[in-house]
């Protein structure tokens, strides 16, 4: 015996009695055995009180044995391995199991907030909408938000992983009771792929231990053969401690399982088994599914019916038979159908003493009144509990004798307890068949909700299909209607839906919204239909015509670790290197993220800071020369007779005139005439055309082509190619330039007459293929080198080791972006946003020069596109030495407007440490020499409007 | 989790695929007033049941096809390649591709 | 506000809308919560109204709330399909914000936020408006540039905003985690924005409107419009026709599908945007957190439900059910900036149909039919637009004309290429 309220054990019990666990429950050592329940394990050492309700501080105990727990919800384990709000009745025993009651002060069996029942109708639903108004909520908000929530979010990341499956079956069965072994034995035998998921750790269902009989056998044996059927069968995947959760367009199913710690096979480690994950997150993508995953039993509603003591019978039966835990020494069974029958039967027969069994109905079967006979238990028909009595755990139950009608109590008898197990019928499981489609709706004659209309994929079996039962009366007329809890997590009395039902919020949603009826961590489970049915009376039409709440994924709660699975930390989102990316992080590349790249945004020497090393860089370039690895820059090639005239149709550039060896610089648009993205398109041959686009736009921009040749164009003969990652980009900028290449063995001739600006080459560099264009981004002379990527590494070595004496220096992509800026060359992205069109930036002219269609050439005629005042790009010379703030808004003398613009690059000239910026600002090209302030959280600087260039404005260096 | 039915490939998960919008949308060429124009970028006919769209295979073959998709219940009406003309959803064989 | 209205089938006598105090819920409280009276009627339609308003949720209430209000028309009436705020204004993640980038956004918006500060008076409806501000995150340096620009956008405009560093961050927000695979390098905040309880907006407009004598009228589903000579005369229901001599559509979600019915076409793509919730826990979380790069919106409601949203899906949908890869995406998001969160459970998740337009900006004004107007295009954002939603479309139906604050979200931009573009100047989802 293990606790006071242990008894000996049934067949098909779950305990292994051999196996003693010890555990902690609010500090106190408890044992248990292995296969226990928390919850059943508590009710073994007599723990009644295991919580308080939300509003009233109202005492709680363990109300049910599975996943509509409202009562039992405990903090397990400590610091960053907390689980908040555990189900007791799910959690699997486990020998160092540590749990902690989360609500009451000072403890939870002594709450001084228990006050607020004695006051409990200034809390009625809606309360908080018609006060607290003045003179703010705020003033309020915060004590009443620490009053709700239980639990906390533990102080940490997150120490164990979680995994995802993605599978495929023929079929899913979701419960492995009886009704659900039977399907997957029938499917597995027309050969069909099965996957069976269980929630709890064993299959066979109630029948594996409610002593029932199933087919001439006892139901845990006949269970036991048809599992070892099934596991020898290579098709078929029987899955325990797995939930089916949500059910998503289009047939796809996801399932939880719960990994069982090792503390389940007795050691204290709380690790996952084995060093895995500590739940995983199915994905099935099922042809049909069937539930099986049984019914839940409903409570009566009556005064005070939520005190420590009352449980629903169902669970009553499965403490005792399961876990050979009696709910109480004193017992009072109270129903409105059948099933609680056998419960009172086996308790009694195991000792416990049954004082007697209500049944709100006046006709029951002869053979169920003779079982209760035999066994001396009184029953009391057309009776229904309408009281109890208690202040901390039950110690009474007053039964009522219902008149003819129901509608009035004639008569009462009360009866001294310490435990009330109710039935108020049973509702089938049909969460996942709501949200695949199925439709459902009330029924009276079952007391739940049924499928109106079939499913073409998803069939019921087992209870989940519905029992054929007679029903009685399952709410008490009698006593005040502020003490009849319906929902007992959120407490919810019959009283608040009546004040619902006054106050005109009378649809079931409104009801559930007003009232919080269904809203709390159980989801209805054991107060939706009795909400229903309740509402329903008020309102005086028929329950079927109310229609029900919406049946939300997921069916149970489920950890948002396993939904996230590895898609945390470094697996969130990849990470894109650079082919030289050991280089870069062995010399001090100092690596930031360039959207999905990591990239050297510069190079840190001993002591430096990040701004000193990129003015180091900049200077560098501008006086020797610097090497850039430019691979993310984005290489499309097009291919094919029609490939010059297909890829003139995205440029405002005039393309055709393209000759080969030639590049040409290229601004593309959407068909909404904003900026999309800009590069250079080189014509390697004729039927050769290769571009290249921002970094950040490289696979959008060549989707986008593939898109509009497939979908608009099919017939231009061309192939579209990203060759990206096949080519290293390395770019060598500097007056140094040339001569640093000529350093290296290469076949191409490098002097400016043989190759000019925008000139290409295709030879050999070092013996590798190697793509030489002559464009500029830094405004000095510069040799893009691209090679195959596998080549990079050695190429770069030998530029570095060839110009080092030169003064070369690696350069990061901050230094890069510097040296535009004084040059003022247009960084899409940075200086463009998704209203900026070619005009905007200086390119007005050149695209309504071409005379040729091209993509986003209409939109440049619409009247937004061509009004006068709109923001263009100019630059800034800073009024003193403050430097400009990128982000700063603008605004002109004399302007009546919020903003005129705003800074959208901003810094300091390398030569002589003047503030320099581009900017948008209205009307900017025709305010060259005016002054505008410049406005960056509330500081105010002066600059003055300048051509967008600040360095070399003919053009010498890069052109030399 | 859309299942879709690439017609070269067969049916793959959602996200091997990108979403292209509505199809049949006819790009106005020549001289076309504003209000035209207008109408092409931006209206779209956004109806409430089978919607005439297209889909890319992104992470297969690569290659974009038509779909009517139902904008209830999500199911895939009909899948047929770029080009082709709506097709006729009463007829039998036009459901054969879901 | 004095009233006495008799339906025919019950009798609705309302002759002073009984006021919500402390002092009222312990007078009513002693009477055992009996006596309270109903927060709005339910009405048989009548014949012809001055004003019908297709859509019964926040924007449709609070535009019949401020005609009778402010302009004086009482004959009115809300035609809702379904249940009052059965729509978007009931699954939404209950943010209230004005931090917009374009003057004609901020002042809009910042014109809602102000009348929800006072709204919970004006209504006498605790709306339950908490103004703990906003964080919006930023991921990379190129990030934090665009932010300081929507940052000092939002000052220019005289609404409250400033930058935030990472220790600031940390500290006004402590359970979040600045390493994660994107670094948080730096945010800013709008500390006025806030979350409220989206029913009570709902009710309390119900409430007031009702009130006033406006119809509301519940289960009665738009089937068309009766037209002539180009302008509106009434509308045909699922209860019989209903005149009107001016009817604004306020149904967002299906506002293609009713314009459609008047025979006008809208640039709307209709799209499911998901929501989800954990269980609720003690507090934890004292803002409304938004980062645009992961693609997260996170926050604590009062009931201690951790709230989260994302991206919408991404194909059209009617459907009001959320996508299972967008989903999953939003809850990886969710922990890369709240690690600790990875044990919380998800409780419950749902999806709106929101209606997304090329600009990310709402359509409201008048239409090419004449008396007919419109309020939609509030993609994912309406909630917090309720109350100038309202108050502007109001005004608008009331004088035929444009209100000055929203003259330019106006249905002519789509001819002319004027849009106010909030996602491409600030690239982040609202």
């Amino acid at each position: 015996m293990s606790g006071p309220y242990r008894l000996p054990t049934f067949p098909g019990a779950s305990l292994d009695r051999q196996h003693t666990l010890r555990f902690r429950f609010n500090g106190r050592e408890l044992t248990g055995y292995a296969g226990d329940t928390l919850a059943s394990a508590l009710l073994a050492n007599g723990v009644r009180t295991v919580g308080r309700s939300l509003k009233f501080h109202r005492p709680r105990g363990v109300y049910s044995s599975g996943v509509e727990e409202p009562n039992a919800l405990l903090r397990l384990s400590s610091g960053v391995r907390a689980i908040p709000s555990a189900r007791a009745t799910l959690t699997e025993l486990h020998d160092g199991l540590e749990s902690y009651t989360q609500s009451g002060w000072p403890s939870v069996t002594t709450d001084f907030a228990r006050v607020l029942d004695f006051t409990a109708p200034l809390w009625a639903a809606g309360f908080y909408n018609k006060t607290f108004m003045w003179p703010s909520w705020h003033t309020y908000e915060w004590a009443v938000r620490r009053m709700a929530g239980l639990g906390h979010a533990p102080p940490g990341r997150d120490p164990d992983r979680y995994d995802t499956r993605n599978i495929h079956c023929d079929v899913l069965i979701v419960g492995g009771g009886a009704a659900g072994l039977r399907e997957a034995e029938a499917a597995a035998a027309a050969g069909q792929r099965v996957v069976l998921a269980e929630q709890g750790p064993s299959l066979g269902g109630r029948g594996a231990w409610n002593g029932a009989n199933i087919e001439g056998q006892a139901g845990h044996s006949w269970a036991a053969r048809l599992v070892e059927g099934l596991r020898g069968r290579p098709d078929v995947q029987l899955l325990t401690r797995t939930t089916a959760v949500g059910y998503y367009d289009r047939d796809v199913v996801t399932l939880l399982e719960r990994v069982p710690v090792d503390g389940a096979r007795g050691s204290r480690s709380e690790r996952p088994n084995d060093g895995g994950p500590r739940e995983r997150y199915w994905v099935v993508r099922a042809g049909r599914m069937v539930l099986a995953g049984g019914a839940l039993e409903q409570p009566l509603v009556f005064c005070n019916n939520d005190r420590p003591g009352v449980v629903l019978a169902g669970a009553a039966h499965e403490y005792l038979r399961r876990y050979s835990v009696a709910v109480g020494r004193r017992v009072i069974v109270a129903t409105n159908n059948d099933s609680a029958y056998k419960v009172a039967g086996d308790l009694r027969d195991a000792g416990v003493e049954v004082v007697a069994l209500a049944d709100s109905r006046k006709d029951v079967a002869e053979a169920l009144l003779g079982e209760m006979r035999s066994r001396s238990i009184p029953v009391l028909l057309e009776s229904l509990p309408i009281d109890t009595s208690g202040f901390s755990t039950l110690n009474g139950v007053t039964i009522g004798r219902l008149s003819r009608d129901g509608a009035t109590v004639v008569g009462e008898q009360r009866f001294a307890c310490d435990a009330l197990a109710v039935s108020g019928g049973w509702a089938p499981l049909l969460h996942l068949y709501s949200q695949a489609g199925g439709k459902l709706r009330y029924s009276s004659r079952t007391g739940a909700l049924e499928p109106v209309s079939s499913h073409p994929r998803v069939t019921l079996a087992g209870s989940a299909a519905g029992e054929k039962t007679s029903l009685g009366p399952r709410v008490s007329p009698a006593g005040d209607t502020l003490r009849k809890w319906v929902d007992l997590r959120h407490d919810v009395t019959v009283a608040d839906l009546e004040l619902a039902i006054r106050e005109n919020y009378s649809s079931i949603e409104h009801v559930k919204r007003y009232t919080t009826v269904g809203m709390s961590v159980d989801q209805g489970k054991t107060s939706n239909v009795a909400a229903i049915e309740i509402v329903a009376k008020l309102r005086g039409v028929s329950p079927e015509a109310l229609g029900h709440t919406t049946l939300r994924p997921p069916f149970t709660p489920v950890t948002l670790g396993a939904i996230a699975g590895r898609s945390v930390g470094d697996g969130f989102a990849p990470s894109r290197l650079l082919p030289l990316h050991d280089w870069h992080v062995s010399h001090g590349g100092l690596l930031e993220d360039y959207g999905e790249w990591k990239r050297p945004a510069a190079y840190i020497r001993q002591g430096e800071s990040r701004a000193e090393a990129i003015r180091r860089e900049m200077r560098a370039a501008r006086t020797a020369a610097a090497l850039f690895d430019g691979s993310p820059l984005g290489k499309i090639e097009i291919q094919g007779p029609d490939a010059l005239a297909f890829i003139d149709k995205f440029y405002i550039n005039n393309l055709a005139t393209l000759q080969p060896g030639r590049a040409r610089y290229g601004l593309m648009l959407r068909e909404s005439g904003v900026i999309f993205d800009d590069g250079t398109v080189v014509l390697l041959a004729p039927d050769h055309v290769l571009i290249t686009t921002t970094s950040a736009n490289a696979s959008r921009v060549g989707a986008w082509l593939e898109e509009w040749h497939q979908c608009e164009w099919p017939d231009m003969r061309v192939v579209i190619t990203s060759v990206t990652d096949q080519w290293a980009t390395i770019s060598l900028a500097g007056g140094r330039a040339r001569e640093i290449l000529s350093r290296l063995d290469t076949d191409i001739d490098l002097s400016p007459t043989a190759f000019p600006h925008l000139g290409t080459r295709v030879g050999h560099l070092l013996g590798h293929v190697a793509r030489i264009y002559r464009v500029s981004f830094t405004g000095e002379l510069t040799y893009e080198i691209n090679v195959p990527a596998s080549a990079a590494g050695m190429i770069w070595s030998a530029l570095l080791q060839a110009g080092e004496p030169l003064g070369l220096q690696p350069m990061g992509i901050e230094a890069l972006l510097a040296l535009r800026l004084e040059k003022g060359f247009l960084h899409v992205g940075t200086d463009t946003d998704g209203t900026s069109v070619p005009d905007d930036v200086g390119w007005g002219k050149a695209a309504a020069s071409k005379r040729a269609d091209f993509v986003g050439k209409r939109s440049l005629l619409m009247p937004e596109n061509r009004r006068t005042g709109r923001l263009q790009l100019v630059g800034l010379r800073g009024v003193g030495a403050t430097e400009i703030i990128v982000g700063s808004h603008l605004r002109l003398s004399g302007s009546g407007e919020a903003t005129d613009g705003w800074v959208t690059s901003a810094g300091r000239l390398s030569s002589s440490g003047e503030p320099i910026a581009l900017a948008l600002l209205r009307g900017g090209r025709d305010r060259l020499g005016s002054e505008v302030s410049v406005h960056d959280e509330g500081r105010v600087t002066q600059a003055r409007v300048a051509e967008p260039i600040f360095f070399d404005a003919a053009g010498e260096r890069m052109n030399g | 989790m859309l299942r879709i039915s690439c017609p070269y490939c067969g049916v793959r998960d959602e996200p091997e695929f990108v979403f292209g919008g509505p199809t049949h949308v006819t790009r106005p060429m020549g001289d076309v007033s504003d209000a035209r124009w207008g109408d092409y970028l931006f209206n779209r006919d956004n109806p409430k049941g089978p919607h005439h769209e297209r889909w890319l295979h992104a992470y297969g073959c690569g290659r974009w096809f038509n779909a009517v998709r139902d904008t209830v219940s999500h199911e895939f009406l009909a899948v047929y390649a770029m080009g082709e003309p709506k097709p006729d959803l009463a007829a039998p064989e036009a459901g054969g591709l879901r | 506000m004095c009233l006495e209205y008799k339906g025919t089938v019950r009798t609705w006598r309302i002759q002073r809308m009984h006021r919500y105090s402390f002092l009222k819920v312990i007078q009513h409280a002693l009477r055992g919560n009996r006596t309270w009276q109903p927060a709005w009627r339910d009405p048989v339609p009548q014949s012809g109204y001055d004003v019908v308003v297709i859509g019964g949720g926040g924007h449709g209430l609070a535009t019949a709330y401020y005609l009778a209000k402010k302009h004086g028309i009482r004959r009115v009436a809300v035609l809702e399909k379904g249940w009052i705020g059965g729509g978007n204004s009931g699954r939404n993640t209950q943010v209230c914000r004005s931090n917009y980038f374009y003057p004609a956004s901020s002042a809009f918006y910042d014109h809602s936020l102000r009348l929800y500060e006072h709204l919970g008076r004006e209504l006498n409806f605790n709306v339950m408006l908490r103004q703990s501000g906003l964080v919006a995150l930023a991921h990379s340096e190129h990030e934090l540039e665009l932010q300081r620009r929507w940052a000092n956008a939002i000052h220019m405009n005289d609404v409250d905003s400033h930058m935030l560093t990472p220790a600031q961050i940390r500290k006004r927000i402590p359970a979040i985690s600045l390493q994660s695979r994107y670094p948080i390098v730096g945010g800013f905040t709008q500390p006025r924005a806030g979350i409220s309880r989206h029913d009570a907006v709902v009710w309390g407009f119900a409430r007031g409107a009702s009130a006033l004598g406006v119809d509301i009228i519940q289960g009665c589903e738009v089937l068309g419009f009766d037209l002539s000579e180009g302008r509106v005369r009434g509308v045909q229901t699922s209860r019989g026709p209903i005149g009107a001599e001016r009817v604004v559509m306020s149904v967002a979600g299906h506002s293609s599908v009713v314009a459609g019915m008047a025979g006008i076409r809208l640039p709307i793509t209709t799209m499911a945007l998901q929501a989800m919730v954990t269980e609720p826990i003690k507090p934890v979380l004292d803002a409304t957190v938004i980062s645009a790069a992961v693609h997260s919106y996170v926050s604590q409601s009062d009931r201690g439900e951790i709230v989260m949203g994302g991206g919408a899906d991404v194909y059209n949908s009617y459907a009001q059910r959320g996508g299972l890869p967008i989903f999953r995406a939003t809850i990886a998001a969710t922990l890369e900036l709240f690690p600790s969160f990875s044990r919380l459970r998800l409780m419950r998740q749902w999806a709106g149909a929101v209606d997304v337009t090329p600009d990310t900006s709402p359509i409201m004004g008048l239409t090419p039919v004449r008396n007919l107007y419109i309020n939609c295009g509030f993609g994912t954002g309406g909630y917090k637009a309720i109350p100038a939603g309202g108050d502007t479309m109001a005004d608008t139906v009331a004088n035929d004309r444009p209100h000055p604050l929203i003259r330019q979200f106006g249905l002519e931009r789509f001819t002319s290429g004027a849009l106010i573009d909030e996602g491409a100047a600030a690239g982040v989802a609202h």
